[in-house]
């Protein structure tokens, strides 16, 4: 590959970072159909670069979250099982699924994600008091910097945890996106866990379930140097970009614009699946 | 069962896991970064364009040997694969020496599984 599409391919992966670090959802969930549909690489490509840059953002992203005291490795090691075990079978799934197929499940779950953030939940979840039974000592506090309080919580429904951390880990591995659009809300809602600890926990767990999904990606020779180089810098440099952003831009306002971009992107996907090519490509 | 890797509550005590994993992933990270821009630099520097597949990891040494940028990338990428794994086995060794047997037991459940997919991926 010549180094002016890498140079495109790497500002392709900075504006998909830049997007997915305001969201909170990741660089995946746009770099994957950027590049299938803008750059006609191969949907298999795509997820296996996007698996690497997943991991690479979560060795950066963890060191901060570990600092702050937001991640539970307990939860990350238990959830982690099961998370792993889907990105292995997903993964599996996804080397030898037609890429029709595959592009077909990323349109729907880029349209999911539309649509939930126009129906995006603002209630706060309230946390399990501190003596509500913990039977796996999942109990764990942080020093929250906002409110200048000691954050105690006892994770609940950790049945109901494992069961949608393996479905996130199946997604994962299909698609090369991280997982934490399904972790930190599930986490957040089903279990208890406030947002900022749901957060710390899942950017570690998506490090470990995107380490399965790249290895199975790597055996069916779909990690391609040319591609995951660019999309490495890139996600780097769009992630500490949109990080800042994050703090001075007013996302509330983005958000229609969001899930216009999220929306066509979809969409596109699912009519590439039918052979309908809306960009062209 | 005690459980010394949980912060007490305001006591603001460092959790030795978290900080044994923080180390580890800020030294994979400086190796992975590192192998990547000398292989870029090389690669730009011999104006070799970036190879499409990824070698095997007993090649990736010989092309390092040889001073190519794609043997450098090669393992730069290995790098950024393997760092979580070896977190994982720092953090099921704290568990272990925290008096954690049950949480560092999961630990090394999750290890195997990411074991068996990096050797699973080199065959």
């Amino acid at each position: 590959m010549d180094w002016t599409l890498a140079i495109e391919l790497g500002f392709a992966a900075a504006g998909a970072a830049i997007l997915g670090s305001m969201l909170g959802l990741g660089g995946g969930v746009f770099l994957v159909p950027l590049f299938t549909l803008f750059f006609d690489i191969d949907p298999k490509i795509a997820v296996g670069a996007s698996a690497v840059s997943v991991v690479a953002n979560s060795i950066v992203g963890s060191t901060n979250h570990l600092r702050n005291g937001f991640t539970n490795l307990r939860i990350s090691m238990l959830l982690g099982i099961v998370s792993a075990l889907g990105a292995l079978i997903g993964a599996s799934i996804a080397v030898g699924a037609n890429t029709s197929l595959l592009n077909f499940v990323f349109g729907l779950v880029l349209i999911y994600a539309s649509a939930s953030m126009i129906l995006k939940r603002t209630n706060v979840i309230p946390n399990a008091p501190p003596n509500a039974p913990d039977p796996f000592e999942l109990r764990a506090s942080y020093r929250d910097g906002t409110s200048r309080r000691v954050v105690e919580y006892v994770p609940q429904r950790v049945r109901s945890g494992l069961v949608i951390s393996s479905g996130a880990g199946v997604l994962s591995g299909l698609l090369g996106v991280g997982g934490g659009v399904v972790q930190v809300p599930a986490m957040n809602i089903f279990m208890s866990i406030p947002l900022k600890a749901a957060a710390g926990t899942s950017s570690f767990m998506v490090g470990i379930t995107s380490v399965a999904t790249a290895t199975v990606f790597y055996a069916d020779g779909k990690i391609d140097p040319s591609v995951v180089v660019p999309t490495l810098f890139g996600i780097y440099v769009g992630s500490q970009i949109g990080s800042r952003l994050t703090k001075r831009v007013d996302t509330q306002r983005l958000l229609l614009i969001f899930v216009v971009v999220l929306g066509y992107l979809g969409l596109s996907m699912l009519l590439k699946s039918f052979g309908i090519n809306l960009t062209g490509r | 069962m005690a459980d010394s890797t949980v912060e007490q509550p305001g006591s603001g005590a460092p959790d030795p896991v978290a900080l044994a994993a923080m180390a580890t992933l800020n030294w994979g990270f400086r190796v992975a970064a590192t192998l990547l821009l000398i292989g870029v630099a090389i690669s730009l520097a011999r104006q070799d364009a970036l190879v499409s597949e990824l070698p095997t990891l007993g090649s990736m040494f010989g092309e390092v040997v040889d001073l190519h940028g794609s043997g450098f990338i090669g393992l730069s990428i290995f790098a950024i694969v393997v760092t979580p794994v070896v977190t994982t086995l720092s953090i099921g060794i704290g568990f272990y020496r925290a008096g954690n047997r049950r949480y560092g037991a999961m630990t090394m459940v999750v290890l195997l599984i990411l074991a068996f997919s990096v050797v699973w991926s080199q065959r």
